[in-house]
């Protein structure tokens, strides 16, 4: 299995509106996908027997700070068959402080793996999954507020009464 | 040991006063609650077991507060740990005392600075008799922590007995 | 008081029935003596400061959940119940032995006679609770067991991937001799 097939096939089975970049740079080799298609890429991914990509190794976010307004959801996967590692890249524009959050459809009926990966995504970079089962914060204390590894973020000056500063 | 000075001839008495035999009693039989939080607990548990043995300073570990003296804090502590440290701290009985261990539970350890998730001592949460510093301590050093706690015992110089 | 002492110490030796019970009342009395001056002067010595949040129920350092309360299987409340009936009918198996070797009843009906009613008795009290015990273990009333396996769930996960791919992996590693580490050998 390569790489340029895999992209051909995906280009082959989504509508001709959808673009697949790549990015040869990155370790793994990258693809990248519009946010609004990737549960469907994934699930070709999945099911289709030359690539059985059966194994989600990591779901990692990042922020690219308010003057790039993006956050990124990078998907690590590896199918266990034919022994081949792929990235995923996934690019959101991030929200000003009064909008809702970020939303990209969620992947976790695909891997249950993915359900506490992209709860931790939530939980310290505030990106919205749509029908996950289970959307809530991982790490922090539920009342926390904000979103701790994004770059502007400020902490409370305290939480239950300790304070929070040095 | 003190008190043995007063034994003459056979079948000696050793007169005490109240409060020096219930503080002996106290602090020759401190047990703590297993309160391990991160790799300090590692220590820890290397100082309960046989190499270094706390058996034999009367230290036996209890899983709950209600039988426990003493709250050996042993990691970072977490905003979310921060409800379940107080309460557990209100659920044990006096005469009770805290030992800090690590450099997380004195000030906040390695994350003073950038981590918004702890809690930068633990003495903003409990008050704490005895810190023990290290990055972790050896489980000599929390040896002489629960040495220390034994002087302050006999002292009458902690938390319980001030209030 | 020394010289009561000084009585019942020469009488311990004489000790009849009646006044084993004496000795009996006393041990009583004293243990109930122990337990309440034990409670007592611990209640007295000790410091009693309750407050709202010490007085809460004990969970593992966060707020307390439901009921304490579990249902419990009723096997086990039948098998505790069957091990009484069993343990008084070993019980009342040491009198019946006792009273067979006794002299007394011997000497009132004769040796042969005596021998044939104790056990005809014996084995009529041991007959009927032993069918009891078939039926008990016949019925299943004894085994909780199985119960563990009746707990197994079964995964609904079903993969995408035909085993044979996996099987191919195997095969591949098969032959896989794992590095040994261990440098004194």
């Amino acid at each position: 299995m390569e790489f340029a097939s895999i992209v051909k096939l995906l280009q082959e089975k989504l509508d001709s509106a959808v673009s697949i970049e790549t990015d040869m740079d990155a370790t793994p080799q990258a693809i990248i996908v519009p946010a609004a298609y990737i549960a469907q890429v994934c699930q070709i991914l999945q099911e289709d027997s030359s690539m059985y990509f059966d194994y989600l190794a990591c779901i990692t976010a990042l922020d690219n700070g308010p003057e790039a307004g993006t956050l990124e959801v990078i998907y690590n996967l590896y199918s266990i068959p034919y022994n081949f590692q792929l990235m995923i890249k996934v690019s959101v524009a991030r929200n000003k402080p009064e909008e809702p959050l970020p939303s990209i459809p969620s992947v976790s009926h695909l891997w249950q793996a993915a359900n506490w990966h992209e709860r931790e995504a939530y939980d310290l970079l505030g990106i919205h999954f749509t029908g996950h089962p289970d959307l809530r914060r991982i790490l922090l204390p539920t009342d926390w507020k904000g979103h701790p590894l994004r770059t502007d973020y400020v902490g409370p000056a305290s939480y239950h009464g300790i304070s929070t500063c040095e | 040991m003190d008190a043995i000075s007063n034994k003459t001839g056979e079948g000696g008495v050793i007169m005490v006063a109240l409060e020096d035999l219930l503080n002996w009693a106290e602090r020759s039989s401190l047990w703590p609650i297993t309160f391990g939080l991160a790799c300090c607990a590692i220590e820890m548990m290397g100082a309960y077991a046989s190499h270094y043995d706390l058996d034999r300073l009367g230290v036996i570990p209890r899983n709950s507060p209600r039988q426990a003296d003493v709250m050996i804090v042993s990691g970072t502590v977490t905003f979310k740990m921060a409800d379940s440290i107080r309460r557990l701290y209100d659920q044990m009985p006096e005469p009770r005392y805290v030992i800090s261990m690590g450099s997380c539970a004195n000030c906040g350890g390695p994350y003073w600075q950038h981590g918004y998730h702890v809690v930068k001592g633990v003495d903003r949460i409990i008050p704490v008799d005895v810190y023990v510093p290290g990055c972790p301590p050896r489980p000599e050093a929390l040896i002489g922590g629960i040495l220390k706690l034994q002087e302050k015992i006999k002292a009458k110089l902690t938390h319980s007995q001030l209030q | 008081m020394k010289c009561y002492y000084q009585f019942l110490l020469q009488n311990i030796t004489l000790v009849s029935e009646q006044t084993a019970f004496l000795h009996i009342f006393l041990a009583v009395v004293g243990v109930m003596l122990f337990v309440v001056v034990g409670l007592r002067v611990s209640a007295w010595l000790r410091p009693n400061k309750p407050y709202a949040e010490k007085l809460t129920t004990y969970e593992s350092g966060v707020e307390p959940v439901g009921n304490a309360w579990a249902p419990v299987n009723s096997r086990l409340y039948i098998i505790g119940l069957v091990f009484i009936l069993f343990e008084l009918e070993t019980i009342l198996l040491f009198p019946w032995a006792t009273v067979w070797v006794s002299e007394e009843s011997r000497q009132m009906v004769g040796d042969s006679t005596w021998n044939l009613y104790m056990a005809i008795l014996g084995t009529f009290f041991i007959l009927i609770l032993g069918i009891g015990l078939i039926y008990a273990v016949v019925k299943g009333r004894l085994a909780y067991s199985h119960t563990a396996a009746a707990g197994v769930v079964q995964s609904s996960f079903r993969s995408k991937v035909p085993l044979s791919y996996y099987e191919k992996i195997n095969e591949q590693y098969a032959s896989h001799v794992p590095t040994n580490h261990n440098k004194l050998d």
